[in-house]
């Protein structure tokens, strides 16, 4: 309330930023574009199978919008169209994926690496 | 120009010694004693830091002043607030509010600067605010007589530097150096001179300079470049160093006599009281 700027968080780089462009602010204020959240989680799980089922490796950041279109898709019938902006790949995230989706075989790696 | 402006930066000793202090670090309290200190060992004006959660442009000594500012709760109007506290104990000189632009934003500037007039806060610096989106600011703050104090750097283009400088007020604040506030050992580079000589030519109200200003030996040779300089890491990484004794009551005297002696070093001044 004083100005001081909040501590934001979000797995991805991408979105762990406390601010929102003047573009977006518009576009939310005008009612031409919705905004909504997705959980880490839904973001990982959601990495895990656009990479398995299409053999496409998304950012981490771009999975919240497949997280929610695969939520969206669910309440479509099959000859509506869905389109989804992939805005990024994933090769960047690949330690946060291995942390998370890891074996051991994986921690050898990582500590191997560095 | 404001009176105390013109008493003591207009018609100041040469070279000005403006300190740069963070309001709240250690605490308020010890804040408005240090404030008297300063004067004592020669300020001829205090800037007041304002702590900021993203302080862009400071460096690892302003940043931790900050934190500990904003952990004692220390706000813009907290900050302001302790001037008359200052100015009961006798600081007579210019006090310079030094606020990044948001915490202002939030303020209010019409509250702002009905808070400094009430307050007896002579000037206001806020360096995330470019000359182009400034003029709004620039306006209100003449009409409450309270210079709104530019700030030029070394990347400034010539074109821009002249705008600013012909139309600055209180005084021009010249960035001596590439990237954030911060010690900076050694010599400035020769760039830093004729940079000043350039400010000097189109600027009428004194020419400061400031950032990672931290010893007698670089103030003398900037003297004859400029009308004065600005301290500001090298005296909060002091302040850091006698954090304990400056909180406590019982021991402050003790730490403020230090500061003195490590300020009075630094510029070589005798004592004004």
């Amino acid at each position: 309330e004083d100005g001081q700027i909040t501590e934001p968080y979000s797995i991805s780089a991408g979105l762990d930023y406390p601010g929102v462009g003047p573009e977006h602010a518009s576009l939310h204020d005008s009612g031409r574009v919705e905004y909504r959240s997705v959980t880490d989680n839904e973001a990982l799980e959601a990495v895990s199978r656009l990479s398995k089922k299409e053999g496409i490796l998304p950012a981490v950041e771009s999975a919240h919008a497949v997280a929610e279109a695969l939520k969206e898709a669910a309440k479509m019938s099959t000859d509506e169209n869905l389109v989804i902006c992939l805005s990024g790949r994933g090769d960047k995230d690949v330690h946060t994926l291995m942390e998370r989706f890891g074996s051991e075989r994986d921690e050898q790696t990582l500590s191997t690496v560095d | 120009m404001n009176k105390r402006f013109q008493q003591s930066i207009e018609n100041g000793k040469r070279p000005l010694f403006i300190p740069f202090i963070t309001a709240g670090d250690p605490s308020g309290e010890a804040t408005v004693d240090i404030a008297v200190t300063l004067q004592e060992a020669g300020a001829n004006a205090i800037e007041i830091g304002i702590p900021y959660s993203d302080p862009l442009a400071d460096g690892k000594v302003i940043q931790a002043a900050s934190g500990r500012a904003l952990d004692g709760g220390m706000t813009l109007k907290k900050a302001m607030e302790l001037v008359p506290e200052m100015r009961k104990k006798g600081v007579e000189i210019p006090i310079i509010v030094f606020t990044y632009y948001n915490l202002l934003l939030q303020l209010g500037e019409d509250q702002f600067f009905q808070l400094a007039e009430d307050c007896g806060v002579d000037g206001l610096l806020v360096p995330d605010l470019p000359f182009e989106e400034s003029e709004d600011l620039f306006m209100t703050a003449k009409s409450f007589n309270l210079p709104l104090i530019s700030l030029v750097a070394p990347t400034t283009s010539s074109e821009r530097l002249k705008k600013i400088v012909s139309n600055a007020a209180g005084f021009v604040y010249c960035v001596s150096s590439l990237g954030v506030t911060g010690v900076r050992e050694g010599e400035f580079k020769p760039e830093v001179y004729e940079f000043l000589a350039e400010v000097k030519k189109y600027s009428r109200v004194p020419v400061a300079v400031g950032f990672g200003i931290s010893s007698a030996g670089q103030i003398e040779k900037l003297r004859n470049h400029c009308d004065g300089v600005i301290v500001g890491s090298a005296i909060v990484r002091e302040i850091s160093n006698l954090e304990n004794e400056l909180r406590n009551r019982d021991s402050r005297s003790q730490a403020l006599e230090r500061l003195k002696e490590y300020l009075l070093s630094l510029t070589g001044r005798t004592m004004t009281i």
